[in-house]
C-alpha cells in the first residue's frame, strides 16, 4: 500500500512538474479536476508533446489513441499509473528523471 | 508579381512541396513555390557526369504499377508519364548479398513468397506470416490504400510496434532476419526502433511495383512544375527564404527572401526540415519569434536526425557486370545485430547499395553507369563544414577518396574486378546534401523515423503558428513515396482530404482495370 501511495505521489509530482516547467502553467491551477484544454489551455499539439514527455520520463509506452480519453489532470495521473503498473512499477521509481530545468 | 498575394506559399521544392503545390493548384488554389537552389526537385535532383545522368536521391521507388498508390497520386496530379519510369526486373529486382548466402525479392507476393520459401524451406510459415502481416497492415493507412479511415485512427497501422517485435517471434533464423531487415538500409532506422507500419509500406510498395527513374529525377521534378504551371501556379527558383514574419495573432504575415522579395499568402507550407522552418520565424519587427512551449523546445532539441549518406557515382569502361534492372545490397556481415552500424571512414562500410544510373542502357552499351551508397555521417566531415561547395580543400577530397575506395573494397568482395573497370567516379558527402538541399546535418531521410517520432508522435503537419503547415519526409515517412503521401496529409488541412482520397481510390481502380497507367488526364480533369 505504501509503495502504491509513493508511486502515486511520484507520478503526481512529476506530471505537475511537466505542467509547471514544460507548459509554464501556474501551480495553483493544477487541481485534479482541471481540464487540460479548457482550464490549462493545452491544444492537441501540446497533448502530443505531453505524451512524448511522459513516455520518456516514466519509460513507458502509451497507446497514442488513449490521448482521446484524457480530459483532466486526474486522467493523466491515472493513465500513467495504469500503464506504469502494467509495465512494472519499479521502472518508474528507478528511471524517472526529474524534469530538467532547461526545458 | 511579388506583391500579389497567393492562397498558399510553399517553401522548398522537394517532392512533398511539389505534390502539395500540384494538388492545391488542381483544386483551384493560387500557389507559389519558393526554392533556394537554381532548379526545383530537392532530393529528386539528378546531375550529369561522364556523359551519364546520376540521381542524388531518387534511385528507385515503389507502388508505381498501374492502380498502385504512387502511380495513382502522380496520375491524379497530371504528373505521371510512362517515360519517366522504368520497371525493375520481375525476378530478383532487389538482391541481398551476405558473406555466406544470397537472397532476393521478386515482384509481386506470388513470386516473392515461393522464391523466399525455396531459399528458406524450413521457414515457410514465418515467411508467409510476415508478408501476410505486411499486407494486412498497409491496408490500414488511408493515404496509401485510399480508404475512408480517419488518419487519426492508428489501430492496426503497426506504428506503435517495432519491426523487430514482429519479426523476432516469427523466426530465430538469423539469415531470414537479415533479409527481412535489409530494407532498414532505406530508412536508416534500427529494427528495434523502426515502426513496423512504415517498414511494411516501404516493403509492400517495392514488392508490388519497384521502378527506377528513366533519365533522372530532374525529369520528374519538371513534370511536376509543368502540372503546377498548367493550373496557374508558380515555381520560383533562386528564392532563398530568410524569414517568416508572424503577427501577434500567430499568423504568418510575410515571407521574405534573400533577394529582397516579400510574399504574402493565407497559408504557408514548409517542405523543408522542421527545425529549419522554425529557425525562419520572426516577429513583426524582425526579432526571433518563439511560440513554443518549453517542453516542445526540449523535444526539438533532443530529436535525432537520420543517417548521413555517402555516395559514389561511377562509370565503367566495360558493359554492365550486373543487370541494370536490379539493385544490389552488399552486406559485410550476416549478423542482423550489426549490419547497420556505422564504423569509421577508415574501414569498409557494413552495407552498400548499388543501383544503376541508367536503367535502360542500349544493348550496345560499352559502359555501365552506377552509384554506390553507404552510411557516412556528417561528423566525419565536420572539419570542412565552414568551407564552400567547389572550394573545399584537398584534405576533404582525400578523405572522400579514401572512403570511396573503402566502399569499392566492400563491393569487390561480391563483384570482383569491378573497381578495375571503373574509369572515373565522383563522390558526395552529407556536406554536399547540405549545400544542395539544406537538409539538417546533410542527412538523407530527415528526422530519425523511430517509433517515438512517428504516427501520433510525429512533428507536423500543424504547428503553433496557425497558418504554417509542415510537409515532407520528416513529418511522415522517408523516400519519394513517403514524402509525396505526407503532402496529402498536409494539404488536407487546407482543402479537406476526404473527397480527394475518394477520387484517388476511384482513379486507382480505373487504372488497375485498364492495366496500363498513363494518360488519365480526362479523368483527372473531371475531378480537378
Amino acid at each position: 500500500m505504501n509503495d502504491q501511495m509513493s508511486l502515486s505521489n511520484e507520478i503526481q509530482t512529476k506530471v505537475n512538474d511537466l505542467f509547471i516547467k514544460g507548459f509554464e502553467i501556474p501551480s495553483e491551477k493544477l487541481t485534479p479536476t482541471a481540464s487540460l484544454y479548457e482550464d490549462l489551455g493545452l491544444d492537441s499539439l501540446d497533448a502530443v508533446d505531453m505524451l512524448v514527455h511522459l513516455e520518456e520520463t516514466f519509460k513507458i509506452k502509451v497507446d497514442g489513441e488513449r490521448l482521446m480519453e484524457v480530459r483532466t489532470l486526474q486522467n493523466v495521473y491515472d493513465l500513467v499509473a495504469e500503464v506504469a503498473r502494467n509495465a512494472g512499477s519499479e521502472t518508474v521509481a528507478q528511471h524517472a528523471p526529474a524534469l530538467t530545468a532547461n526545458v | 508579381m511579388n506583391a500579389a498575394r497567393t492562397d498558399v506559399l510553399i517553401i522548398g521544392s522537394g517532392i512533398s512541396s511539389l505534390t502539395s503545390a500540384a494538388l492545391l493548384a488542381a483544386k483551384g488554389k493560387k500557389v507559389r513555390v519558393l526554392e533556394a537552389y537554381t532548379k526545383p526537385g530537392g532530393y529528386m535532383h539528378s546531375f550529369s557526369r561522364f556523359g551519364e545522368i546520376y540521381d542524388t536521391g531518387a534511385h528507385y521507388t515503389g507502388a508505381l504499377g498501374p492502380g498502385q498508390p504512387f502511380h495513382t497520386i502522380l496520375d491524379y496530379l497530371g504528373v505521371y508519364r510512362e517515360d519517366l519510369f522504368e520497371p525493375l526486373a520481375d525476378e530478383r529486382f532487389d538482391v541481398f548479398r551476405f558473406p555466406d548466402f544470397e537472397a532476393a525479392f521478386s515482384k509481386g507476393y506470388d513470386r516473392l513468397i515461393p522464391g523466399l520459401v525455396a531459399e528458406f524451406p524450413h521457414e515457410a510459415d514465418a515467411i508467409r506470416a510476415y508478408f501476410a502481416r505486411v499486407q494486412a497492415t498497409v491496408k490500414n493507412f488511408p493515404h496509401y490504400e485510399f480508404s475512408d479511415r480517419s488518419e487519426n485512427d492508428i489501430a492496426g497501422t503497426g506504428l506503435d510496434v517495432s519491426l523487430a517485435s514482429v519479426v523476432e517471434p516469427l523466426t530465430s533464423n538469423p539469415k531470414l532476419k537479415c533479409v527481412l531487415y535489409a530494407y532498414c538500409v532505406l530508412h536508416g532506422v534500427y529494427p528495434e526502433e523502426a515502426p513496423f507500419g512504415f517498414h511494411a509500406i516501404m516493403t509492400d510498395s517495392l514488392i508490388r511495383g519497384a521502378y527506377g527513374l528513366r533519365g533522372g529525377g530532374d525529369h520528374l521534378a519538371k513534370s511536376f512544375v509543368r502540372a503546377i504551371e498548367a493550373k496557374g501556379g508558380e515555381v520560383l527558383c533562386k528564392k532563398r527564404v530568410t524569414e517568416m514574419r508572424v503577427g501577434t495573432d500567430r499568423l504568418v504575415k510575410e515571407v521574405r527572401t534573400e533577394d529582397g522579395g516579400v510574399y504574402t499568402a493565407d497559408w504557408v507550407i514548409a517542405g523543408i526540415h522542421p527545425k529549419a522552418a522554425f529557425r525562419l520565424l520572426r516577429d513583426e519587427s524582425g526579432l526571433a519569434y518563439d511560440p513554443f512551449t518549453p517542453v516542445f523546445r526540449e523535444r526539438m532539441t533532443n530529436l535525432e536526425e537520420s543517417l548521413g549518406i555517402f555516395g559514389v557515382y561511377a562509370t565503367t569502361k566495360d558493359a554492365p557486370p550486373v543487370d541494370p534492372h536490379r539493385n544490389f545490397y552488399y552486406f559485410d556481415s550476416s549478423d542482423p545485430e550489426t549490419f547497420f552500424d556505422t564504423l569509421t571512414p577508415d574501414q569498409t562500410p557494413k552495407a552498400v547499395f548499388l543501383s544503376s544510373a541508367n536503367r535502360r542502357p542500349s544493348p550496345e552499351a560499352k559502359n555501365f553507369a552506377f552509384s554506390l551508397h553507404a552510411a557516412g555521417p556528417i561528423e566525419w566531415f565536420d572539419d570542412w563544414r565552414g568551407s564552400r561547395f567547389g572550394k573545399r580543400p584537398a584534405e576533404y577530397a582525400a578523405k572522400k577518396e579514401a572512403f570511396a575506395e573503402n566502399i569499392f573494397r566492400a563491393v569487390e568482395r561480391y563483384e570482383p574486378g569491378l573497381r578495375a573497370k571503373v574509369g572515373k567516379y565522383v563522390s558526395s558527402t552529407p556536406l554536399t546534401h547540405l549545400h544542395f538541399n539544406g537538409s539538417e546535418d546533410g542527412t538523407s531521410y530527415g528526422l530519425y523515423h523511430s517509433i517515438a517520432n512517428t504516427g501520433a508522435r510525429a512533428i507536423g503537419p500543424r504547428t503553433k503558428v496557425i497558418n504554417l503547415l509542415l510537409t515532407g519526409q520528416s513529418t511522415l515517412f522517408p523516400g519519394l513515396l513517403g514524402a509525396a503521401v505526407s503532402a496529402l496529409r498536409t494539404t488536407g488541412h487546407i482543402i479537406g482530404i476526404k473527397p480527394i482520397i475518394e477520387e484517388l481510390r476511384l482513379l486507382g481502380r480505373k487504372n488497375e482495370s485498364l492495366h496500363h497507367g498513363s494518360g488519365n488526364a480526362d479523368f483527372a480533369r473531371q475531378f480537378g
